[in-house]
């Protein structure tokens, strides 16, 4: 109950923010523009719609997920607002889990914002909506948690800059996850091989939620697989924030 | 603060066993999720290493990539920029081995835009070469559309003149559910190149039976009637002049003498007919026409009669000169009275539907046999297009189902 109190007093500071307001603003240009490109390109107009659209979501969801995520906490500290907080009958992780579910519900209304006007387009463009192009979106705001969630965690016990630096290698480090291991399965030395294959499993792959290109091609995919893809961002999600519990009741405040 | 320290420790306890927990459902989850990426072929296989870091390079960006490739691929095209679209469509393709454009598009660009206006032999070759490899790494990514067997079949009846490799690919093309009904149409052209006219027929009346009759009836009555197409590459029947076609036929060597036999056998192709240079005028009546006749004899210039009265738009700013012409190219009753004057006489009165002409015949030229330095190309092309088609027959009956077997391309 109290990390409810929590997450709404959260989520109202969050969009009043007008970093927000600006990315969002950005974000309905970048996936207007599309309408622009499809100009140059060569018979594929909805493609380009598509692909633009769903990437300019992630892009700025990406952004918006880290510019909140890794001020949650410090500001507080900051503002000394979590004194106040403290000194109630809270527990840390419960502070933490709040604060995220605040921030997460912010992101959740840009990622709605952001979908309805990219489906709005796509609508108009292609006169019908493939399913797997909400569940694309489905996915990338569950991409986005776990993002967050990792800009929250690294913000506990690194400063502000290096909490984004780390966010964003490690979002970089989890897309190229596939790629990693494939390459990394083909080592000659077995001390690397292991390395890289241990490391798979504490790195989030990133990959998983990606379907832009099933959307690109419209290929369905199955509900079951969207079902697990969602339990692997949550359990990912919640794994952080209890990492991020642990380093908060460490902290000094 | 003992106490206070034991109880942290022990929130800490707490929390390391629920992230461990958390951890070990994670691992299962994602172990599941992995098989299930491949199952429902959600990971683009057959990659090689180096797809494997340019993909770990762009990470998520990977589709967004391909497509501003495939964006600049357009422009290098319409730029003629060859040296730079064959890498970019390579590009393209490795990012996104599931965009069937480019597959297509790219084997399109290799095999005809890059292929068609290169000057040496050698580039053709390699260039058509390129793109039916490029076409089967597609097929590798993509082997349930039908779209890349289709257009790899294509190439190699349109291209390559191998009507033996071609057929596997347009008929996979044809068992994929989903085809165009063009598709079939190719299988039965490719069956009537392979000398399978049986075959071909039944497919052709497969398609009128089903309903599919535009080119299938025209096609099904001319295999009929025995008009077939065997081993008949489709620039012949399309006519397009390309240099690669020309190529192939630059290659076989005839000797004068077979020319000159040729030409002998076949004079009456090279008759040119006989021809008349006139004037004309042109009036609307058959009393004006009077007149007209009448002026002439008294000595007036026809010519110049003609710029003053003739009511023949398109000749009578030219002195109602008709240039040289040949018999059929006038109305008849025109031609009858024209080729029966002498030179520089004057007609009557000819009336045909345009009106009432007073007809001048400046010059004669008689029928005339054509040179064989003059028609030597005609002669030349019609020898060397039997000597194909024997050349097939031969073959064809000796047991060999190929197209044009023995013309290969080397440099020249």
């Amino acid at each position: 109950m109290k990390a409810i109190a929590l997450a709404m007093t959260t989520f109202k500071e969050a969009i009043r923010k007008k970093v927000l307001l600006v990315l969002l603003v950005f974000a309905f240009i970048f996936i207007g523009s599309s309408l622009l490109f499809t100009y140059f390109s060569g018979g594929e107009e909805i493609r380009m719609v598509k692909d633009v659209g769903l990437t300019g979501m992630l892009v700025f969801g990406l952004l918006i997920a880290t510019f909140l995520g890794m001020s949650l906490i410090p500001t507080e500290i900051e503002k000394r607002i979590i004194y106040t907080i403290l000194s109630k009958p809270v527990r840390r992780l419960e502070v933490v889990v709040g604060k995220y579910l605040g921030a997460a519900l912010a992101v959740l209304l840009m990622v709605l914002l952001m979908g309805l006007v990219f489906m709005g387009l796509v609508f108009f463009k292609e006169h019908s909506l493939a399913p797997v192009t909400v569940l694309a979106i489905v996915l990338t705001f569950f991409e986005l948690l776990v993002v967050l969630a990792m800009a929250v965690t690294f913000s506990t016990f690194a400063s502000t800059t290096l909490s984004v630096v780390l966010t964003i290698f490690f979002y970089i480090l989890g897309s190229s996850s596939d790629s990693l291991q494939y390459l990394g399965g083909r080592s000659d030395s077995p001390l690397l091989k292991a390395a890289v294959k241990g490391f798979g499993y504490l790195i989030p792959n990133f990959e998983i939620f990606n379907i832009r290109s099933q959307v690109l091609h419209n290929e369905a995919v199955p509900w079951v697989y969207i079902f697990k893809a969602i339990i692997y961002g949550l359990l990912l999600s919640a794994a952080l924030l209890i990492v991020a519990g642990m380093f908060f009741q460490e902290k000094e405040v | 603060m003992r106490g206070l320290s034991g109880n942290i420790s022990k929130a800490q306890k707490f929390y390391l066993l629920a992230l461990v927990g958390i951890f070990i459902i994670m691992v299962f989850v994602k172990k599941d999720i992995e098989t299930d990426r491949i199952k429902y072929d959600m990971v683009p296989e057959n990659l090689s290493p180096s797809d494997q870091v340019l993909g770990g390079l762009v990470g998520a960006f990977r589709e967004i990539t391909a497509d501003y490739l495939w964006v600049t691929m357009d422009s290098f095209f319409h730029s003629g920029d060859w040296q730079r679209l064959v890498p970019t469509i390579d590009l393209v393709a490795r990012l996104d081995p599931k965009f069937i454009q480019v597959w297509s598009v790219g084997a399109w660009h290799f095999a005809y835009n890059i292929s068609v206006p290169a000057s040496s032999v050698k580039i053709k070759e390699q260039m058509i070469r390129q793109g039916d490899e490029f076409l089967q790494r597609g097929i590798k990514h993509n082997p349930h559309i039908y779209d890349l067997h289709f257009e790899l079949g294509w190439n190699r009846f349109d291209r390559q003149l191998d009507y033996q490799r071609a057929l596997p690919e347009i008929e996979a093309a044809y068992a994929i559910k989903d085809h165009p009904h063009y598709v079939r149409h190719m299988v039965a052209h490719t069956l009537e190149r392979l000398g399978r006219i049986e075959e071909a027929k039944k497919l052709w009346k497969q398609c009128i039976d089903e309903g599919d009759c535009s080119p299938a009836f025209g096609n099904y009555s001319r295999l009929l009637k025995g008009d077939c197409r065997t081993g008949v590459p489709m620039y012949k029947l399309r006519n397009r002049g390309q240099e690669w076609e020309k190529c192939l036929a630059d290659k076989i060597e005839v000797p004068e003498s077979e020319l000159e036999a040729y030409y002998n056998a076949h004079k009456d192709l090279y008759m040119e007919p006989e021809k008349i240079q006139a004037r004309h005028i042109l009036l609307s009546s058959r009393a004006a026409a009077a007149r007209v006749l009448e002026r002439l004899e008294k000595g007036e210039d026809f010519a110049a009669l003609a710029s003053k009265v003739s009511i023949d738009k398109g000749t009578q700013e030219i002195g109602g000169s008709l240039g040289l012409f040949s018999r059929g190219q006038m109305v008849p009753e025109f031609d009858r009275v024209a080729f029966a004057l002498k030179e520089n006489h004057i007609s009557g009165i000819v009336k045909t539907k345009f009106g009432y002409h007073v007809i001048k015949v400046e010059k004669r030229i008689p029928a005339r046999l054509k040179s064989l330095k003059e028609v030597k190309t005609q002669v030349r092309d019609k020898v060397v297009d039997n000597k194909i088609q024997a050349n097939v027959q031969r073959k064809l009956a000796a047991g060999y189902r190929w197209g044009v077997p023995e013309i290969k391309l080397e440099e020249k």
